[in-house]
Order: C-alpha cells, then structure tokens, then sequence
C-alpha cells in the first residue's frame, strides 16, 4: 500500500519532473539566434557536424510544416507520393505528376537524389513524350528549374550543381532538337517572354519568338546555353573542393572536373557548326585549349600511387613523386592512364586545329555549301564550295603531325564531318555521275574497319538529319 | 479525362440490387432460423416468424411526426456535443492552405485548389460521420438516456430513421458552411491568371471502334505501341487505319447547336523525329454511308495539341454549313463515278447525320507516326456550364456521401458497441474507398485467369519472406496448396463482399470538377442517389430487426 498522501505524492511527481528537465535542457536547448548564446549539446553537435537544416541550404517553411505534421508518417507518406508519381508517369499526366513531386520533396528536401531522378524525369523522359519542339523545350526548362530549386536547398551537394550543368550544357545541346533549343534559350518561344508582342517573323506564329526574352530563371544574363552550362559545372568544381571535401559519387573525380573546360569546347564546337566563324569562336578554341593545358591540366587527381597532374611536366611529376614517397615512373604511368581515361591529347589537338586559320577557312567553305544547297537549293554553288572546303580539309587531315588525326583513336570528330561532307556532297550530285577522283574520297571509301564504322554511323545520322529538314 | 464514363442503366442496377437484397435476407434468416432452433427448439421458427411480423409493423407503421421529434433531438444532442467545432480547423485549414499553394506555376492551379477544397472538406467531416453515428445509440444506451425514448410510443424503426436524419442533418450543416466558405476561398485564392481554368465543361461523348491499316473495319482496339498504359489504342499515319467514333445527334441541346464544338484530346507516338519544329497533323472525317458523303473538315490537316493545359487549344469548331472552301467534301468510294460532281455545300445535321447519328472518322495524316485515342478523347463540347454548378453537384455527392456514411454507422451501432461499429464502418471506408482500386484488379485478374497476379494474401506473404517474385511458379507441396486454397476462399468471399461494401470513389466528384467538368447526371449523380437509397432501405431494416432484439439494459 501507497503510505504517502496525495499532496506528497503531487510534490515527489514535481521533483521528478524537475530532475528529469535538467538533461533535457541541457542536451535539447535549441540553437540561440546568435552563436554566444547558450545551445544545448545535440545543438552543439548539429552545428559542429553541419547536419542543421539550414547548414544544407535554404529552410523551405512549407517542408518543416509539412514533416512537422506528419510526426512519425513521413516515410510512409513519401512512399506512397512516389508511388502516385509512378503511376501518374506511366498515366502521362505530366501537370500531376510534376505537382507530385514537389510533394516529395516537402517531405525529403534534403535527400538529393529525389531531386536528380525527378528533374530528369521531367527533362529527359517527359519531355521526350511532346510532340511540339517548344513543348519540349518547355519540359526540359521544368526539369532544369525543379533542380535549381534542390540546388537551393542543398546548397553543398556537387552532384546537383553538376546535373544542372549536364541539363543546360548536354540535354540542350546535345539532343536531336539542339538547333531549336539552342535559340530558345536565348530567346525563349513561351509568350511570357515575347518584348513587344509584335509578330518577329513572316507572321508565322510558330516562329514568333526570334525577339523574345531568355527565360530570366535558368539564363538572366541571355548567355549560349554552354557558357552557363560552363558556369554550373565550375560552381560544381568550387562546391566539391570547399564543402564536400573534394568527394562526390557520380563519376570518376577527373571527369567530374573537366566540365567547365569541355563546356568551353562545346562553346566553340556549336558556334563553328552554326556557322560562326569570327574571333569570338576562335578565342574561344584558344581560351578552351589554353584552360585545358594549364588549369585542367595542372590540377592534381587522385591515383592508386598519389597525386598525379594531367600536364605535369617531368619535373612537377618528380616533384609529387617524392612528396608521396613513389618512383617518376609510377607517376608517368598513372599521369598516361588518367591522360587516356579522358582524352587529354586528343581535346588538345582538337582545340589546336580548330583554331587554325587554315580549317575555319575549311569549315567556313563547307558550311557555306551546306547551306547553299539546304537553304537556296544552289547545287553549282554548293559544289563549289564543298569542294574548296573538302581539299583544305583533307590537307589539314592527312598533313598535320603526319596523319595524326586520321591515326588516334581517342576521337572521331574529324572523320565523322569528313563523312557526312562526302554524303553531302554525293547527295547534292545523286543521280549525275561522280567525278572519280574528289577530296576526302580516300577518307570515305577507306576499307578500315575504323573508317567503315565511322561511315555507317554517319550515313544513318545523315539521312535522319535530311529527313528532319 | 484519363478514364472511361459508363453510365448507370438503372434497370440493371436494380435487378443487381434485389438479387444482393435477396442473397443478404436468405442468409440472415438461415442464420437467425439456426441460432433460434439452438436456443429454443422447434419453437425457434415460430419465434423467428413473430419477431420478423412484429419488425415489419413496426416499420410500417411509422409516424413522420415522431421521427421529425427525433431526428430533431438527435441534431441538438450533436450540436451541444460541440460537433460544429470542426469548422475551426477548417478554418484553419484554409488560413494556411494558401503556403502551400501559392507560388506555384499558373498550369493547372486551379486543378490544385480545387482538389485542396475537395479533399479538405471530405476528410475534415469523415471523421465526425463516423464518430458521431457509430458512437451515438451505445452512449445512449450505456447511460441509459434511450429508456426516455423507448418508454414513449416510440418505435425502433423509427429511432433509427431518426437517428439518421438527425446526424444527417448535422452533416449537412456542416457541408454547407464549409462548402460556402470553400467556394469564397476558391474564387479569391485561385491566382486570377488561372481562373478560367474553373469551368464546367459539358461532354457528350459517342461510341468507338477502329479500321485497320488494311482497311478492316470494326475492330475494338487499335495498335498499341508499347505504352505501360493501354487506355489509348494508336492508329498509324498514312495508312487506310481510322478511329471511328458514332456520336448520338439526337438530342434536342445537340441540335441546337449552331456550330458543333469538337473537343480532342489525342496523343501522339512517334516512330522518328519528323520535321524538327512540327506537331503531327490528323484530320476529321465526317462520313454519311447512305447518302455516300465524305467531307474532310478542315481541308488541311490539324496540328495535334498534345497535352496542351488549355483545353480551348484542343477545340475544333465545325460550322453548321460546311462548303468547299474550307472543307473537301467528296463522294464516298466509287459512287462518285456516277453521281456527278459533289454539292459545293452540305449541312452538318441534315446531310451528314444518318439516322440520327453522325459518323467521324480521324486519321493520322504523317507517314511513319501514330496517333493514340480512346472514347473520352473525342467529343461533342456542350456550351459550358458555370462553375459553380459543378461544384454544388460535387458537394451534393458528398452530402450523399456522408448520409451513406452515418446511415451504416448508426445501423453498425444498433447492434455492437460504439468502438466496434467504428472499426466495422472504418474498414468500410477501407475497402471501399482506399482499397476498391486494387480489390476490383485482383477480382477481374482472378476472373480472368483464375487467381490474382502473385497470388493472394497468403501466397504474397509468402513469396514476400522468400523473396520470390510474383511470376515464378512455388514449390509444389502440401504447404503451398494449403495457403492457395486459404486465399482462394478469401478472394471468393471479398468477391461477395463487393456487393456489400459500397464503392465510395463514386461518390467524388473531384476528379471532374478539378478537370474542368461538369458532373454528369447518369454517370454520377444518378448512380450515388441510387446508392445511398439502395443502402438506406436495408440498413433501416437491418437496425430496427436488431435494435428490437437488443437487450436495451445492458451495459
């Protein structure tokens, strides 16, 4: 039997109360609005270990709301909003399914591959599913921005700031609509972004977008859609080195940080191919080759036997060599692996020729007949053109370094435009008889096994880019 | 919509419904013919006989006056019971709702206010259903406040009705402030570039079948091109395949009209890019077998719109008199070889309707692409309705809802305790509104191929813990055949149960609404008045049988 009265019973309660508050407080004290006040130790410990919600990035009110009333159901209720999102994909209910995953990440802000799957979800897979380019355009632009906005809540994550790079750079301009996605991005087709709402074109209204406004929330400043790709995969580089502590899961370290020099290549690569042949292409390949032997090239990369640079000269390579203990040779081994796994030699060549005065004379020819024959349909000059701009290419083909382009294996840049040149050129003459000899014939009808691989993927791309003309 | 309309054929319904009526009466007197033989002998019967004459004058008999007296005391119980205090979460509710809204892309917002709305009021007044109905006749009889009534000239039946009307009325008190307060909210939280999005947009929608790419007509699908989701069939460009929709008329609002609104919603499949730049085109053919015309509108052919938000960028308008300059019109198949020149004009209704029903065929007009459709992609667009004629017809579901819902609950609670009856009317909502989806798969999947993908409970547990997936055959032994026998019989007694639990999704209207529809009368809101009139009558003999039988002193 209980001998003590209620009242004392009521004060022993208090007392426990009161004793059990004291390590409450002292380990559950929230953080003070300024670091000299006092903070209990779990907070002490968030801040020290940067696993606070705000040390991840922006707090979003909505998400801490939303956790906060589910209590202990988050998990339950993000399983079954991912669910929703599949079945609403396979359904094509892009609207719902876009809304679904803003849902998820109110509930998972900070688990970032929920950001990565569900941008490319709508960048890549959604936007595939439309039929007008503009549409898809409009996708991938929701994809990118979704991502953006992961960017902002997990502002230390470089995988994101990468992906986001992939998005503007890769998805923009590498795709089979890269032409039109390149000008929308720069001046985007949504009416949102019209200047003047004055038709642009002939009055067409699916052209009417050539005076619009970039889209100010992926490219402010109107910029080619690879310098800001460039600018998402240095802040990429800036965020690994300073805040992951230079580790990141998505691929291997030396390609992760080649983004931004690539980028510039790319840059440049689009801007020949549109037909852009002044000096800011060429101080593009400049700035391109110069940044990719002397900033890429002297960074240092991990390797099974230390420290390697890409450029390093024998002297820095010595000079690692004995910081971590192993031989020159091990280091000249690892720098020659590494300089494979990315093509260092052949992105420099290729930076080198293509800033030569005598192959953007080469390329300015070729182009020139493309469009004589695509555009105004002038087979004589085409022909001409063409095949001014077919010699000097294959001079600078089977000339420079003695053949070298034709002989590395690293790239295929070169054969592949020397092919589909030829197919272009044997297009604009079908059904006249070819003159037996002309340029890059020895390139195209070469029986290597190389060259004949080269020559079947160009034909299929070839007659897929005549057909979409 | 991304789901097929079938209209109730009220017949049908009721010819199910007696049959389940039936079934369910048989069983209960079985079972009450059982259990009376057990306890009292050969006079059980006798006994069974008597109690069912003395329910069916009790339920004769009734009085309105006295149930109009009840059910106007259960509503005061419920309202000093503070019931309508639920109205100041929703209050609330709605104060926030705005956070998690707002700033969002213009598309769809409205869809998204909606369905906030919707969904806010119907699982805020579930709850109070449940509670109020399944806990209000065992509180009274557990305090004993029923012998006040049953002491009166009161009559079971009648104590039931009362009880439903009352908590009914409650409801519906309920339903209309929120209901008014939401569509205030509504109109002033949907951001004004997305109001036009809350329309009612009125449907008719026809019959559908395919002709081949080698010209077979008739055909019920068309190609499917390998999509997960096999609601559109796909007919290929440049080929002799068609979609064939039969669209009734009749109708005296149809004919009326003076321009025909022709509303798509296709979906296109390409096999490559095309031209870098262009949608891919199909046309209208409106086609008329016994006056042999075939007139091809618009001329040229139309740029699909695919998934375009606005559904008004999906709308062709076809004018009543359609002439050769802005249509091809032409003789059908060989018959104008002796007929002469087609007329320079036809009417839609009086030269192209064929007894009452006008023909349109859609093709795709891009070698090498697919254009996917199903029935509710293509129909007759009705002048819209307002908005709010849509929203008031989705609460009105609602409201019949909720009456559903404190029908079984009070009828749960005439015969188990208040915990109980509310465990019973959950798994009620359960399976019928959470898990209806799934149960209705597994039963047409057991029709289909005699067991559900997987298996049954049992047989998923089990391949579960061995991590087996859902195809690969088990082990052929007296274990396995046990637990596939267990499930068998569980799957044919939730097959039973599918009669008795009613379908709740029937009963939202938000799938329209939010889409932009009005609610149509015979696809849902004939079907839910029929429900809830279909579940009153036999929950209201079922409670006053039981309620006659309960020992009202027990605790």
């Amino acid at each position: 039997m209980n001998r003590l009265t209620s009242q004392q019973r009521k004060l022993a309660y208090l007392g426990g109360i009161i004793v059990l508050m004291v390590p409450i407080v002292w380990l559950g004290l929230p953080e003070g609005a300024s670091p000299d006040e006092m903070k209990g130790r779990l907070a002490s410990i968030r801040s020290e270990k940067d696993l606070g919600q705000s040390s991840f990035g922006n707090v979003d009110p909505a998400s801490s709301t939303m956790t906060l009333v589910l209590f202990g159901f988050r998990g339950i209720a993000a399983s079954m909003l991912w669910y929703e999102a599949d079945q609403l994909r396979s359904r094509k209910n892009w609207s719902e399914l876009e809304h679904t995953a803003e849902s998820i990440v109110l509930l998972q802000p900070h688990f970032w591959n929920v950001w990565d799957q569900q941008a490319w979800n709508l960048a890549y897979n959604v936007s595939a599913e439309f039929d007008d380019v503009k549409d898809r355009f409009f996708w991938v632009k929701r994809g990118a921005k979704f991502l953006k906005k992961g960017i902002e809540r997990n502002e230390k994550i470089p995988e994101l700031y990468h992906y986001m790079g992939e998005f503007v750079g890769r998805k923009i301009g590498y795709s089979d609509e890269r032409d039109l996605f390149r000008k929308f991005f720069v001046h985007d087709p949504d009416e949102r972004f019209d200047r003047d709402g004055v038709p642009d074109n002939d009055g067409r209204p699916e052209d009417d977008w050539m005076d619009n406004l970039p889209d100010s929330e992926l490219n402010p400043d109107g910029l080619d859609n690879y310098l800001v790709a460039r600018e998402w995969f240095q802040r990429a580089n800036d965020v690994l080195m300073t805040h992951a502590g230079g580790e990141q899961h998505k691929m291997a370290d030396i390609l992760f940080r080649a983004g931004p020099y690539k980028s510039l290549m790319d840059y440049a690569r689009a801007r020949s191919r549109e037909g852009e042949f002044d000096e800011i292409t060429r101080r593009a390949w400049e700035q391109a080759l110069d940044e990719w032997l002397h900033v890429y090239g002297k960074m240092e990369f991990a390797t099974l036997k230390g420290m390697i640079k890409l450029n390093g000269t024998r002297e820095e390579l010595q000079q690692l060599a004995e910081r971590d203990g192993v031989t020159l040779e091990d280091k000249l081994f690892h720098q020659a692996r590494e300089q494979d796994l990315t093509n260092f030699r052949y992105w420099a060549t290729l930076c080198e020729v293509e800033m030569r005065p005598d192959m953007v004379e080469a390329r300015r020819k070729m182009y020139a007949g493309r469009r004589a024959w695509l555009e105004l349909g002038d087979a004589i000059k085409a022909n001409q053109e063409l095949l001014q701009g077919m010699a000097m290419f294959e001079h600078i083909l089977t000339t420079y370094r003695d053949g070298f382009l034709l002989q590395q294996d690293e790239g295929h840049e070169f054969l592949e435009d020397a092919m589909e040149t030829v197919l272009l050129f044997r297009s604009i003459n079908a059904g006249k008889p070819l003159p037996d000899e002309y340029p890059l014939k020895a390139i195209f009808e070469n029986p290597d096994p190389k060259f004949v691989g080269i020559r079947n993927e160009a034909e299929e791309r070839f007659s897929r880019q005549m057909f979409s003309q | 919509m991304d789901f097929d309309q079938i209209p109730i054929d009220p017949l049908r319904a009721f010819g199910a419904w007696c049959l389940v009526v039936i079934a369910f009466s048989l069983v209960c007197l079985l079972v009450a013919l059982a259990i009376s033989m057990l306890a009292a002998g050969l006079k059980g019967p006798g006994l069974v006989a008597e109690t069912l004459f003395r329910g069916a004058r009790d339920l004769a008999t009734q009085l309105p006056r006295r149930v109009g007296a009840l059910a106007t005391l259960t509503f005061r119980e419920s309202v000093r019971k503070k019931t309508l205090f639920i109205m100041g979460v929703f209050i609330l509710l709605f104060m926030f709702g705005h956070w998690f809204l707002a700033g969002q892309s213009l598309e769809s917002a409205a869809k998204r206010h909606v369905v906030f709305v919707m969904t806010a009021v119907k699982w805020l007044l579930i709850p109070v259903a449940v509670i109020l109905s399944c806990w209000g006749l065992p509180a009274d009889i557990k305090e004993r406040s029923l012998h006040t009534v049953v002491t009166k000239p009161a009559r079971r039946s009648e104590v039931v009705l009362g009880r439903i009307l009352g908590y009914s009325g409650v409801m519906m008190l309920m339903l209309l402030v929120m209901s008014v307060l939401g569509y205030i909210w509504l109109l002033r939280s949907v951001p004004p570039g997305a109001r036009s999005q809350l329309i009612a947009r009125v449907p008719v929608y026809g019959t559908m079948s395919f002709i081949s790419r080698e010209g077979v007509e008739n055909e019920i699908k068309g190609i499917n091109v390998g999509d997960i989701w096999e609601f559109r069939s796909f007919i290929e460009g440049m080929t002799n395949a068609r979609a064939v929709y039969i669209f009734d008329a009749s109708a005296p609002e149809v004919e009326q009209m003076d321009d025909l609104r022709l509303e798509y919603n296709f979906e296109a499949f390409r096999t490559h890019k095309g031209v870098m730049g262009e949608n891919v085109r199909f046309s209208f053919h409106f086609v008329n077998n016994s006056k042999h015309y075939q007139v091809k509108f618009p001329r040229s052919s139309i740029p699909i719109q695919e998934f375009a938000v606005d559904p008004e960028k999906r709308v062709v308008i076809v004018p009543r008199k359609l002439d050769t300059r802005n249509s091809d019109i032409r003789w059908l198949g060989d018959y104008g070889k002796s007929a002469g020149p087609p007329p320079k004009e036809l009417d839609l209704w009086n030269d192209l309707r064929e007894n009452g029903k006008l023909q349109i065929r859609v093709s795709c007009d891009d070698g090498g692409q697919y254009l996917g459709m199903a029935r509710p992609d293509l129909f007759f667009r009705l002048p819209d309705r307002p908005f709010l004629v849509a929203y008031v017809k989705s609460m009105f579901g609602l409201g019949l809802m909720l009456i559903l819902l404190v029908t079984l609950g009070t009828t749960a609670s005439t015969f188990v305790k208040g915990p109980v009856a509310t465990l019973l009317l959950g798994s009620f909502l359960m399976i019928g509104q959470v898990m209806r989806g799934l149960l209705e798969e597994h039963l047409q999947q057991t029709r289909d191929t005699g067991r559900p993908l997987g298996g049954g409970m049992l047989e998923s547990i089990y391949r579960i813990l061995t991590q087996d997936n859902q195809l690969s055959p088990l082990p052929d032994n007296v274990f396995t055949r046990t637990i596939q026998w267990i499930d068998q019989r569980i799957i044919e007694w939730l097959g039973a149960m599918q009669n008795l639990i009613p379908d709740f999704r029937i009963f939202d209207g938000t799938p329209y609404l939010a889409n932009g529809f009005d609610i149509p009368w015979a696809v849902r809101t004939l079907p839910v008045i029929l429900t809830t009139i279909g579940f009153l009558i036999p929950c209201l003999i079922v409670g006053t049988y039981s309620l006659m039988m309960r020992e009202l002193e027990a605790k």
